[in-house]
């Protein structure tokens, strides 16, 4: 029985992190209606900006750069959003739906190899949040996975209340149902997506920031928690705050339990990601709008 | 001036030209031949001596021809033309490889080649290194290197770091026939291969597995768990482990695969502490040596006073500590090179020049990536020619001493492998220097690390637990 409430704190814990990355791609394909394939990059940019952070300023506790970095990195997503894909909603692009896959590919391209020429192949890590461990009923758990949890919970927790009961949450949603529509109550919705992309990425980087220290950091650090979070948000519904965060927590919990109770035991780790498919395969079937979407 | 003293004056001028025509004698321009080899013609030995421009500087002197044409036109066929000679070099510099000990070969690579151009380069021809990037995988392998051979025309490679990718590009170097050193790969089958255009001065996977193996029954832990990179290098490392440790009655051994990349070891790691062992392996290179570990460590389950945690040789880097903190204490692992007390003097030059230049201490792939440089250029050198078969067979008797010590190949050509040897010992250097060294302090440098095993190179005790 310990061995069952330690995978699933493990899973949960982890779960929550993955629910806060993936929240960021929700976000942006409701509102920008774009897949943003540079996701990841998004993520590992977090990560380094907490690394330069606590380097700039070392006195200053670690947990206090992670908003500063997301917003960093949220800086670099608007000036990405004006530059190169509100053309696509201004209908001056021919074929929008293919040219937000390619140039948000072609993001990920260029973060990717700009960070291995800035930063180097070498992992990087910034000091821990607290260290150390905590014990959790039966298990030792890190605490600065701990911290990062919480601080997910949290994150989550303001999201939500932004998107129902603040007026900037109910424009999104306005928009993300009818951007014309919502145009004609003066809403604008080249601001809005604007609002929704740095958002989006901004999750992305402080899921990366709050993992930096228990991961490490590298060029490619991206590529796993970003195919993750594509499985997440198709599981969970398209577009659908809530479903991305339950799958994410199914993911979580799955990928734990996959490993510890897979029968051949040296096999079990190689097969992680599978289990979450295995999950999501099945759940498709039967749904396939998703844990949480809406059927066309 | 009348028409006839124009004409006699040019018939005077014409007369000086011819007699002067006439009188001329042609110069001789000799050159000299530097002796580089004997060649052989119709049976006789006949010495080869050239002087050649020598960074700009033509030298013209009056000699004695010593050879005869035939042995000239030989001699000149025999050197390679142009003003460069192109050797390749090849390892990951990105990911999914280990960039860590793939930019570090790198490095030490050119350090090697602008040493040799310094010193007035090899056959007097400047040495230039085109250095590949292999991302550790072997279709990037075999491209990498039909490209260096093809499109390059390098007349010899060094380097790469895995062993899944030199299988790749041992065969097409086969397939044109150019000799390559490796410097790192240690898989059995890359000089098990008995091609003769391979060499290897890292030391093999069986070769390397028993100084582990017999450290762990030195030492006298009977429960192993290894966690290994789902790779060739992952495969044949853990099989090899297995059945040596077997030999020495060490059974209950277990092994679990991960992927290079994997972020999370935390649900595998809780299935091992149920039954913990005496030892835990964690055999990844790159980023996940550090996850793993610090994973392991931060749940309580190595390096604790139950279970000792042996890492993979990435902890030799000093990023190790940056990404381990104070969970690298006491973890123990294989090391590739000269204990610090045996250092030469090519070594302590060596980790100086290359510590100044890169600001950073190299590891046991850069040492071996600037040997293997250096034998192959020296290898042209002694050969007189960049012909494969005139370098093989100069490798073949080379005895070089490098910043790893003596190094030479035993078997090859000209003394066949006996049937009692493996087959991996063909073209292998055979006595490289393996131990195991274990950090006692957070944050030690690895040439501060205690030599733990063999006991003839012991710097410290044969393990030093945590506290309990």
């Amino acid at each position: 029985m310990d061995y069952f409430i330690s995978l699933t704190i493990t899973g949960l814990v982890m779960g929550i992190i993955f629910a806060l990355m993936a929240l960021g791609l929700t976000l942006i394909f409701s509102i920008l209606n774009v897949i943003n394939f540079a996701h990841g990059e998004f993520y590992m940019l977090g990560g380094y900006a907490m690394i330069f952070l606590l380097e700039a300023f070392v006195d200053v506790p670690p947990i206090l750069m992670v908003p500063i970095a997301g917003i960093l990195v949220a800086i670099v997503g608007i000036v990405f959003e004006i530059a190169f894909l509100r053309p696509m909603h201004d209908e001056k692009i021919e074929r929008p739906a293919e040219y937000a896959v390619l140039i948000t590919f072609g993001l990920s391209f260029f973060l990717l190899n700009l960070a291995l020429a800035v930063w180097g192949p070498f992992p990087h890590s910034p000091p821990s949040f607290i260290g150390g461990s905590v014990r959790l009923g039966p298990i030792l758990v890190s605490a600065d996975r701990l911290v990062a949890s919480g601080m997910s919970l949290l994150l989550l927790a303001l999201l939500l209340l932004l998107i129902n009961k603040t007026w900037l949450g109910k424009a999104l949603r306005a928009v993300s149902q009818d951007k014309q529509a919502a145009a004609v109550v003066g809403i604008n919705s080249d601001v809005m997506n604007t609002i929704a992309f740095a958002l989006g990425v901004g999750l992305a980087a402080v899921s990366g920031a709050l993992l930096a220290s228990t991961f490490s950091v590298t060029p490619d650090v991206g590529a796993v928690p970003a195919i993750r979070s594509y499985i997440i948000i198709v599981l969970g519904g398209m577009g659908s705050i809530p479903g991305s965060i339950v799958g994410a927590i199914i993911i979580g919990l799955v990928e734990s339990y996959g490993a510890g109770y897979f029968p051949d035991p040296s096999r079990a780790l190689n097969y992680k990601t599978a289990y979450g498919l295995v999950i999501f395969a099945l759940v498709l079937l039967i749904r396939p709008q998703g844990l949480f979407g809406r059927k066309e | 001036m009348s028409r006839r003293i124009i004409y006699l004056f040019a018939s005077l001028l014409v007369v000086l030209a011819v007699l002067s025509a006439c009188a001329a004698e042609p110069t001789v321009e000799t050159v000299q031949v530097e002796v580089t080899r004997v060649v052989e013609v119709e049976g006789e030995p006949i010495e080869v001596t050239r002087i050649v421009e020598v960074e700009g500087e033509t030298v013209v002197e009056e000699v004695v021809i010593t050879a005869t044409p035939e042995a000239m036109d030989e001699a000149e066929e025999a050197m390679p033309e142009g003003d460069t000679i192109l050797i390749g070099g090849f390892g990951p510099l990105s990911a999914p490889g280990s960039y860590q000990g793939g930019t570090e070969m790198r490095q030490a690579a050119e350090l090697a080649v602008d040493e040799v151009n310094e010193a007035g380069g090899v056959l007097y021809k400047e040495v230039e290194l085109i250095f590949g990037d292999t991302e550790g995988l072997p279709e990037r392998g075999t491209a990498v290197t039909e490209r260096l051979i093809t499109q390059n025309n390098v007349v010899g490679l060094v380097g790469e770091y895995h062993s899944g990718v030199a299988l790749t590009e041992m065969e097409v170097a086969h397939k044109y026939g150019v000799p390559v050193v490796f410097a790192e790969p240690w898989s059995d089958d890359v000089t098990g291969s008995g091609y003769d255009e391979i060499f290897r001065i890292a030391p093999s996977i069986d070769f390397y597995s028993s100084i582990a193996t017999d450290y762990i029954a030195e030492v006298g832990w009977e429960s192993i768990v290894f966690v290994v990179e789902d790779s060739d290098y992952g495969r044949e490392q853990s099989d090899t482990w297995v059945a040596q440790l077997e030999e020495l009655g060490i059974t209950d051994v277990q092994v679990i695969f991960a992927d290079p990349a994997t972020e999370d070891f935390t649900p595998i790691l809780q299935r091992i502490a149920q039954d913990p062992p005496d030892m835990l392996a964690g055999v990844i290179t790159g980023i996940g040596n550090s996850r793993m570990l610090t994973q392991a460590c931060e749940m309580g389950l190595a390096p604790t006073a139950q279970t000792a945690y042996y890492a993979s040789i990435d902890a030799q880097y000093p990023e190790f500590w940056e990404n381990s903190g104070a969970c690298g204490e006491y973890v123990f692992f294989t090391y590739v090179g000269l204990p610090r007390s045996q250092w030469n003097e090519k070594t302590e030059a060596f980790m100086a020049n290359f510590e100044e230049r890169y600001g950073t201490t190299p590891g046991a792939p850069a040492l071996e990536s600037y040997d293997a440089t250096h034998m192959m250029l020296a290898a042209i050198e002694q050969a007189g020619s960049t012909e494969p078969a005139a370098i093989i067979s100069a490798l073949e008797e080379m005895e070089y001493t490098g910043v790893l010590g003596d190094i030479y190949f035993k078997y090859g050509n000209n003394n066949p492998l006996p049937d009692d040897e493996p087959a991996w010992m063909w073209h292998q250097y055979p006595t490289p220097s393996v131990m195991i060294l274990q950090y006692t302090a957070e944050g030690q440098a690895v040439d501060e690390a205690a030599v733990v095993f063999p006991a003839e190179r012991a710097t410290g005790e044969l393990y030093t637990a945590p506290p309990a």
